[in-house]
């Protein structure tokens, strides 16, 4: 691995804002994919990945490898995301604590497992497949989740501690599925960063969410990718990010409705302006101690 | 037999793509108003994702027939045959034979064909690149050694064959109020599209210059692809055509039967 994803903000690539991310100065320090948008042979997607892979560290985040699927993960897929990671050589590939095919149907959505021992090892041995064919370790992002399992053996940071000690992996640390898990399957935000190993965290999301009732009236938080992100979320990020003592590169996500970059690169400031002011506070609070 | 986990994900795929919560109470941790309201989250991400996926891809079947009735086509179709593959570049590649059996598109006969320009435009869009052939070629090499070559097609070449003007209907509806009153949709249109580089060529042919390049296809020497189609179709314009095919990047490789 050459290059590093920066300590600082990037965003997902939208070809939309091709020309401003080429052109000028901005907060955007480096881009995110989805490797499934470029497993077409050629043409103008491919043309436009290089451009930005020349100009920007990049990230390659899947969302159909389906490490979670009892029935494996699927070679094809397999091979074509390794062809991609050749040719564009990103600084970081991840993935999600999820399954989307059973039965060769895939869904084209990112759905929940139950934390248990035989979650863990499946994951294990899943992750153990792209890992060795990649050769390399890659990250893991945990879920946003709107429904709770019977029968869980572990907490989700319990898991996600477990998974990475025994594979390698990192994690792709979504600070926004956090509070929307937390709210939608009733835990504490706080005690799970408690309980997180959080020096497995390399890379952060950050997004929006909506809010849409129960029938009992109780919340439920969609994980839409459609608005800006939610003061809570940030104050989350602030607490994780004087935890880390550093700013992990943070990524900001808007996949529905994506506005135009003038509103990406504000979101992008955000975050930097958020971790320099949480890395500040840390500062202050150990030099007055 | 199946393990817990695998048993789980079974009724879960299967209460996604068929409406029914059916062994999921056993599953998850809720009531049955509560399990109803959040497996409907996960089901609207299935299909919304699924049926944009399938709008993306065929703009101008949604524009016919209206998006009330493209959204129920849609959802008809991905129950029918949902992707196999996370690359939504190969999914909906089944739709045009699927609108072409759908009982509530039989009045539209020339919806399919729509459908599958559609798709060979997809096909060309993400096509492998390659650089084409010049006109100068043709030229630099005479005719004699022409004749005796073959050529190599263009990895995004397509051909498009209808029996109705799907490229007429299809054009008419690029354009931000489409009016097709004027075309004839009952008349057969063949159509060729390549991408050379970036854009894509929408070329107009007819079924002669459809049946040379099929034939070139097949790797046929270029003077035995074009007896056979003057065999069928006598005032068939070569030179037009050879020069349409060189201008327009058809070609990428010329080389003796041989090699």
């Amino acid at each position: 691995m050459t290059i590093e994803l920066p300590n600082s903000a990037g965003i997902g690539f939208k070809p939309k804002h091709l020309a401003d991310l080429l052109l000028q100065k901005s907060e955007v320090s480096w881009l995110e994919v989805h490797p499934e948008n470029y497993m077409g042979d050629g043409g103008l997607p491919h043309q436009d990945l290089l451009a930005v892979s020349e100009a920007f560290p990049l990230s390659m985040h899947g969302v159909g490898m389906s490490l979670g699927s009892a029935d494996g993960v699927n070679d094809e897929h397999l091979e074509r995301l390794a062809k991609l990671v050749d040719a564009y050589q990103p600084a970081r590939v991840s993935e999600h604590l999820a399954w989307s095919h059973w039965n060769q149907v895939f869904l084209n959505d990112l759905l929940p497992m139950p934390y248990t021992r035989e979650s863990l090892n499946l994951v294990a041995e899943n992750l153990g497949r792209v890992q060795d064919r990649l050769k390399r370790t890659i990250l893991v992002e945990n879920p946003s989740l709107y429904l709770s399992f019977r029968g869980d053996e572990f907490s989700e940071a319990e898991f996600l501690n477990e998974l990475c000690k025994t594979t390698g992996c990192g994690l792709l640390f979504d600070v926004n599925n956090l509070y929307v898990s937390a709210n939608n399957t009733g835990f504490d935000a706080q005690q799970y960063l408690k309980e997180l190993n959080i020096k497995n965290i390399a890379e952060v999301h950050l997004a929006g969410h909506s809010i849409e009732s129960l029938p009992n009236e109780s919340k439920l938080l969609i994980d839409d990718h459609g608005s800006p992100v939610r003061q809570e979320v940030w104050s989350l990020y602030q607490s994780l990010v004087f935890n880390l003592g550093e700013m992990p590169p943070t990524l900001i996500e808007w996949d529905t409705d994506t506005p135009d970059f003038e509103q990406m690169d504000l979101e992008a400031g955000l975050a930097n302006q958020y971790a320099a002011n949480a890395l500040s506070n840390k500062i202050l609070k150990e030099s007055a101690a | 037999m199946n393990t817990p986990l695998a048993d789980s994900q079974e009724k879960m795929a299967h209460a996604l793509l068929n409406h029914s919560n059916e062994g999921l109470g056993e599953i998850f941790a809720h009531d049955e108003a509560e399990l109803q309201a959040r497996i409907a989250v996960y089901r609207n991400n299935v299909f919304f994702s699924l049926s944009n996926a399938i709008s993306d891809l065929y703009p101008v079947i949604n524009q016919l027939v209206g998006e009330e009735f493209f959204l129920a086509l849609a959802k008809r179709y991905i129950r029918e045959n949902p992707p196999a593959s996370a690359a939504m570049v190969f999914f909906g590649a089944e739709f045009p034979e699927f609108v072409s059996q759908d009982k509530a598109c039989l009045s539209l006969p020339y919806l399919a064909d729509v459908a599958r320009f559609e798709l060979a435009k997809q096909h060309c869009y993400h096509a492998q690149d390659a650089k084409p052939l010049s006109l100068q070629i043709m030229h630099e090499l005479g005719a004699e050694k022409l004749m005796a070559s073959v050529l190599k097609l263009h990895p995004s070449l397509r051909l498009v064959d209808s029996k109705t003007a799907s490229r007429s209907i299809w054009q008419a509806h690029q354009i931000e109020k489409p009016n097709f009153s004027e075309i004839d949709v009952a008349t057969a249109e063949q159509s060729i599209l390549v991408r050379p580089e970036f854009d894509l060529l929408i070329c107009r042919a007819d079924a002669a210059l459809l049946l040379l390049i099929t034939e070139i296809e097949k790797g046929a020497i270029l003077a035995e692809a074009i007896d056979m189609t003057l065999e069928k179709y006598p005032v068939f314009d070569l030179a037009s055509a050879m020069a349409m095919g060189f201008s327009n990047g058809f070609f990428t490789d010329i080389h003796s039967p041989q090699e």
